[in-house]
């Protein structure tokens, strides 16, 4: 097991009266580290505390051995990617890496050999005199990458980075981030459990701004073994199966369809029991936080 | 350095400073200073007029300085310029007794009690009566008289002939603190708005040789040249610095915000670049002023840095303060509300009358210094000491502007400050 790159404890934070984050502890190594929940759930809150974009209000943050509060250290190495990535429209691609690399304090040649490293690294090597604008939603998206790693920093913070992209361009994006989790911690926050289950060994899962679930997707499906059921049903016994059970897929065949559920404390009266996957796993994790089940505890 | 250069590249391309810029060289156009339109000549004897200056006689700006109190306080209506900007004052009832008692000291006659019932009627009929060449009517002799609603007894006002000048000041001064000061009754200004004379072919002739000894021709140019360039270069600067700053809305703020740069250098690298950006144009004219100057006085006759001079010491500090009121409210607001801050000082510096102090003077908070004509070098002169510290004063306005756009920058960055009127912040 790797060293823990940044260190989360007793972390609090709220805007008014909304708590957005709530006493959360979480180690994260290098490698991918996958951030799920629903909206709202605290996600970006987190990922923008450990950017410095906002200020925590209790606990304590480290990165690299570097306090969170130290913001000017943090800049030098934190990578981030919001979500809907945006840069002036005006600009290049090489003309916006250019001007955030001034930003990023780097001298002229860093800037040159970086930019032309990580043009290539994200296959935008034809499109560098395309203005920002003119860029569909994938090339923005890993201008969007080039421009985190423009400063090789040691942690990389990418939200929801897929949201909107086809499949293509999203296979193509979880593959970058693999290859660039090499030799980095790479925080991915998104709710498309799929991207997290296809990159990240290690995930958490928040709810509320609290921490549900800490560990390895593996774990996760784990501890939904023996509560994942599949069956057959007909489209007028649906309504049924939704009203008992929470349903964590649905595929309609003709006048039938295969279902998917959850049934956690007994065994149904219809289904045979499946393997677990992430996304089963995850739903079953939010269920049993919904029921006041303290799975934080359980992890 | 290099972030400089890029900010001021990213101006320079952006439409709004090109529209700035443009505004810039067509208002120079408009009003004759660019190309000129006038040159400096000697005067000729025997010319019917040369201008007028303030006398500074007692003899003459008593009657006059009476006369206008006397005006303002028919219709209960006084215009001030406490601080520098303009005021409208409308006096209480234990005011006007006060103010009663000065008018009747200045009048010849003691004012009557249906005077005073007619002053009431005035001032309660409409609040405001504007006095203009239909009820006001000079009786030829130093008095005139104002017309007063149809039907009602004109009202008189003679001037107290052996009023004396200490006694006047005293009055005057009286009038100046019940107005709250900055009236054109201040012993600042009281000289300087009446008792204009004719100037003399001899003063005439004086002030020219001063305009080509100290200004060496290009200075005076210049000083009209500044005079213009203020009132555009006061509003339109705030443009390019709004344009900018609304640039980093949305999704774009994060990226800068994430990034290694200091606030400090951040802000100021943005403040220099919308500067020099709306100076280009204007040094630009300078310098082909200089040239056409050169071309018809002689290259050997002009001062070929003058213009370069006025434009960094007089128009550089209202480039400055308009490009920082920009980026201040920008930075806080994410909105475009800086230009309409800016256009309200426009606006109350320029027509609350910051023309009408040309020559005499430069108040304390006057954004725009004007010097409306061609010459008049001694009256430069003069005031000068005013407007070095005027200037300074603005100068100084703006890097505290700066400073606490730092302020707001450096608190946004670390999610300190949320003013945001468009976007609800997401968790």
């Amino acid at each position: 097991m790797s060293e823990s790159n940044i260190q989360i404890r007793n972390l609090t934070k709220s805007y008014g009266k909304k708590q957005a984050l709530r006493n959360l502890n979480l180690d994260i190594a290098s490698g991918m580290f996958g951030l799920l929940g629903r909206n709202g759930a605290g996600k970006t809150t987190l990922m923008k505390t450990i950017a410095t974009l906002l200020k925590k209000q209790e606990g304590e943050i480290i990165v690299c051995g570097v306090p969170v509060e130290k913001a000017a250290e943090i800049r030098k190495i934190i990578g981030y990617l919001p979500q809907d990535f945006s840069m002036y429209g005006g600009m290049t691609v090489t003309q916006a890496l250019d001007y955030l690399g001034v930003l990023s304090g780097m001298s002229k040649s860093e800037r040159q050999e970086r930019i032309s490293i990580l043009l290539k690294q994200v296959n935008l090597t034809e499109h560098t005199r395309k203005k920002v604008r003119a860029l569909s939603g994938g090339m923005k998206q890993r201008l969007g990458i080039a421009q985190a790693l423009l400063h090789d920093p040691k942690v990389l913070i990418v939200d929801e980075p897929t949201a909107g992209l086809d499949p293509e361009e999203r296979v193509r994006f979880r593959n970058l981030l693999c290859e660039i989790a090499e030799n980095k911690a790479v925080i991915l926050s998104t709710h498309i459990v799929g991207d997290v289950e296809a990159t990240c060994e290690k995930i958490a899962i928040l709810d509320e701004g609290r921490l549900l679930f800490g560990g390895t997707v593996s774990k996760l499906c784990g501890m939904a073994e023996g509560s994942v059921y599949t069956a057959e049903v007909t489209q007028k016994e649906l309504p049924k199966i939704r009203a008992a059970y929470t349903i964590t897929a649905v595929l309609s065949q003709g006048k039938n369809s295969t279902v998917r559920f959850l049934s956690p404390d007994s065994r149904p009266t219809i289904g045979m029991p499946v393997t677990p996957g992430a996304e089963d796993a995850y739903i079953f994790c939010l269920s049993k936080a919904g029921k006041g089940g303290n799975l934080h505890d359980a992890v | 350095m290099t972030l400089y250069r890029k900010e001021l590249g990213r101006v320079l391309k952006s439409l709004m400073f090109l529209l700035s810029a443009a505004g810039i060289v067509l208002f120079a156009y408009t009003q004759g200073v660019f190309p000129p339109h006038s040159t400096i000549t000697k005067p000729e004897p025997n010319a019917a007029s040369y201008g007028t200056k303030a006398s500074g006689d007692p003899a003459l700006i008593m009657p006059e300085a009476a006369e206008s109190l006397f005006v303002q306080y028919s219709v209960n209506q006084y215009t001030t310029y406490p601080k520098g900007f303009l005021k409208y004052i409308k006096l209480n009832q234990a005011d006007r007794a006060k103010m009663d008692e000065i008018i009747a000291e200045l009048s010849a006659d003691a004012l009557s009690d249906s005077t005073r019932e007619t002053d009431d009627t005035l001032a309660t009929n409409n609040g405001s009566l504007q006095i203009d060449g239909g009820s006001l009517r000079p009786n030829g002799d130093g008095s005139f008289q104002i017309i007063t609603p149809e039907g009602e007894t004109p009202i008189d006002f003679t001037f107290n002939p052996d009023m004396t000048w200490e006694r006047f000041s005293v009055l005057m001064e009286r009038a100046d603190d019940l107005l709250g000061g900055g009236s054109d009754y201040s012993d600042t200004w009281m000289s300087h708005r009446f008792g204009q004379v004719p100037i003399t072919y001899e003063e005439a002739l004086a002030d020219y040789e001063l305009t080509i000894s100290h200004d060496k021709l290009t200075g005076a140019h210049a000083r009209l040249f500044s005079d213009y360039m203020g009132i555009i270069l006061g509003l339109l600067p705030v443009f390019p610095a709004v344009f900018l700053c609304l640039g980093d809305r949305k999704n774009i703020a994060p990226m800068v915000h994430t990034r290694r740069i200091s606030s400090v250098r951040f802000v100021l690298a943005r403040f220099l670049a919308l500067v020099t950006a709306v100076m280009i144009p204007v040094l630009i004219m300078c310098a082909v002023l200089t040239g056409v100057h050169g071309l018809d006085y002689g290259f050997g006759n002009i001062d070929i840095f003058a213009y370069f001079k006025y434009a960094l010491f007089w128009m550089l500090p209202t480039a400055m303060v308009s490009t920082a009121v920009g980026l201040f409210f920008t930075t806080l607001t994410n909105t475009p509300a800086a230009v309409a801050v800016q256009l309200v000082w426009w606006f109350v510096d320029t027509l609350g009358g910051s023309g009408a102090y040309s020559f005499y003077g430069i108040r304390p908070l006057q954004l725009i210094p004007r010097h409306n004509g061609l010459g008049k070098t001694q009256a430069y002169l003069d005031y000068l000491p005013e407007l070095i510290q005027n200037r300074i004063r603005f100068a100084l306005i703006a890097l505290v502007l700066v400073a606490f756009t730092t302020f707001v920058f450096s608190a946004k960055r670390r999610g300190l400050l949320h003013v945001s009127v468009f976007k609800r912040r997401k968790i």
